[in-house]
C-alpha cells in the first residue's frame, strides 16, 4: 500500500492511463478526456471520472476498472467520483486520442464541440482510404457517441465519433 | 389538487426523471422491431440517453428526500398516480411516424427547458445536469426533425400517416406548455409557451400537415394524473423489483 505522504500524482496519471473505455479498447481514459481531476485532500486521494453519455453503460465499467487499477497499483483508499460537471466535450479528447482512434477505424470529430452537428452537411474523411467522398449511413451507431458512414471510394462502412 | 410529501425541488426532479423514463421504456418496446437495424439502434440509442437523464435526476432527487430512498426506489416502487411525468410520454408507440412524432415534441420540449436550465447558478444541480443533457437533446432534434419532414414530404401513405400521428397526439401537446405549479420558480410559463409553439411551426411550416382545430385537453400528467396507459408501462417495468424486492444483477 501506497502511503499518503508518498502518493505522487504524476504515478496515479500513469495508473489511470492503463485503464481503457470498455466500448473503445484502443483509447485510455486519460486520453478520451474523462479524467476531470486527480487531488490529494486529507490524505486522501481523490479520483473525478466524467462520463461521456449521461446513459453510457460503460460508465460504471469504468469507474469499477479505475478503482481495480488504483488498488493494483496500492492506492486502496482511492476515492473514485463520478462528477458531471462541467460536462464532457469531444473537445477533451487529446490529440493523441483522436488519432489512435483514427488507428482503430473509429473517425475523430472533425469539429469543435457542437458547432456542427448536422451530419449529412459534415465531411467526415474516411480512417482506412483518407477519401473525403463519404455519406452518412445512421445518426447512431453501435453506440450513442458514434454515427455509421460510409466510404464511398473504398467502399468500407465506418464509425464516426460524434462531435459532442 | 395536488399533494404529496415532497417539496417543490424534489417534484420537479421527479418531473424531469419520470418524463425520461416513461419515454426511455416505451422506445425500448422498438428494440429489434425497428423497420430497418439502423433505425432500430437509433431508437434505442435514444432511449439510453433518455435513461441515463433521467437516473440523473432520480439520483438527485434521491438525494434531497429524507429516509431510505435511492434511484431505484423511485422507478420502482411507486404507483402510476405518484409519477409526475407528461403524459405525452406514456402514450403508446403507434406506427413509425406516430413515434417520431414523440421523440421530437419531446426534443423540443426538452430543448427550451434545458436552455432554461442552463441559465441558473454553476453550483445548482439542475445547471449541471441541464449541461450534459442538452447536448444529447440536440441531436434526438435533429434526428426526428429530419424524419418529420421525411415522412411529411414523402409518398401520399408517409404524408396520411403523419397527418394521423398529429391528429391522435396533438390533444397531448397542450401539457407541454404548461409549467407545474411547482416549478413555477424556475420556469417561465410565457416564455415555454411561446417558444415551443414557435419551434414547432418552424418545423410544420415546411409540411401541409393540418393542426386540429379548436381542441385543448387538459391532461395533468404532471400533477400524477394518467392515461391508464401508465399503469401498464408501470406493471411491466416494475414487477421483477415488486415480486423480488432488491434483487440485483
Amino acid at each position: 500500500m501506497v502511503n499518503s505522504e508518498e502518493i505522487d500524482i504524476k504515478q496515479v496519471w500513469q495508473v489511470l492511463a492503463t485503464v481503457s473505455d470498455p466500448e473503445i479498447p484502443v483509447l485510455p481514459i486519460t486520453d478520451l478526456g474523462i479524467v476531470k481531476a486527480v487531488f490529494l485532500e486529507d490524505g486522501i486521494l481523490h479520483v473525478q471520472i466524467t462520463p461521456t453519455y449521461s446513459g453510457c453503460p460503460a460508465g460504471d465499467v469504468i469507474l469499477f476498472d479505475v478503482q481495480a487499477a488504483l488498488m493494483a497499483a496500492g492506492f486502496e483508499n482511492a476515492v473514485v467520483e463520478n462528477v458531471i460537471f462541467p460536462a464532457w466535450t469531444t473537445d477533451d479528447i487529446t490529440p493523441v486520442g483522436k488519432q489512435l482512434l483514427e488507428n482503430y477505424g473509429i473517425a475523430p470529430p472533425v469539429n469543435r464541440y457542437l458547432s456542427n452537428i448536422d451530419l449529412e452537411k459534415i465531411t467526415v474523411p474516411c480512417p482506412r482510404c483518407k477519401s473525403n467522398n463519404t455519406s452518412l449511413v445512421s445518426a447512431f451507431g453501435s453506440t450513442a457517441c458514434k454515427a455509421l458512414f460510409k466510404c464511398n471510394d473504398c467502399l468500407e462502412p465506418f464509425d464516426y465519433f460524434k462531435c459532442h | 389538487m395536488f399533494a404529496n410529501d415532497y417539496n417543490d425541488s424534489v417534484n420537479l426532479l421527479l418531473f424531469l426523471a419520470d418524463t425520461n423514463l416513461i419515454m426511455s421504456q416505451r422506445l425500448a418496446e422498438w428494440c429489434g422491431k425497428g423497420p430497418t437495424l439502423e433505425l432500430d439502434i437509433a431508437l434505442t440509442n435514444i432511449a439510453l440517453d433518455y435513461l441515463g437523464q433521467g437516473r440523473l435526476f432520480y439520483q438527485q432527487a434521491a438525494s434531497e428526500i429524507s429516509g431510505v430512498t435511492s434511484e431505484d426506489s423511485l422507478a420502482y416502487f411507486r404507483d402510476a398516480d405518484q409519477y409526475l411525468n407528461l403524459q405525452l410520454s406514456e402514450l403508446p408507440n403507434g406506427h413509425w411516424g406516430q413515434t417520431v412524432l414523440k421523440v421530437y415534441l419531446l426534443a423540443e420540449w426538452q430543448q427550451i427547458v434545458y436552455s432554461r436550465l442552463l441559465a441558473l447558478s454553476d453550483e445548482q444541480f439542475l445547471k449541471k445536469a441541464a449541461s450534459k443533457a442538452i447536448k444529447e437533446t440536440k441531436y434526438h432534434l435533429q434526428w426526428s426533425s429530419q424524419w418529420m419532414l421525411r415522412l411529411s414530404n414523402g409518398t401520399d401513405e408517409s404524408f396520411s400517416k403523419m397527418q394521423q400521428a398529429i391528429n391522435h397526439i396533438w390533444p397531448y401537446v397542450h401539457e407541454l406548455k404548461q409549467v407545474p405549479s411547482y416549478a413555477e420558480n424556475v420556469l417561465s410559463q410565457l416564455q415555454l409557451e411561446e417558444q415551443f409553439s414557435k419551434n414547432v411551426s418552424a418545423t410544420l411550416d415546411q409540411t401541409k400537415l393540418v393542426l386540429p382545430a379548436h381542441f385543448v385537453f387538459n391532461a395533468k400528467g404532471m400533477y400524477g394524473i394518467h392515461t391508464e396507459q401508465l399503469s401498464y408501462i408501470l406493471a411491466e417495468m416494475q414487477v421483477i423489483q415488486r415480486n423480488h424486492p432488491n434483487l440485483t444483477w
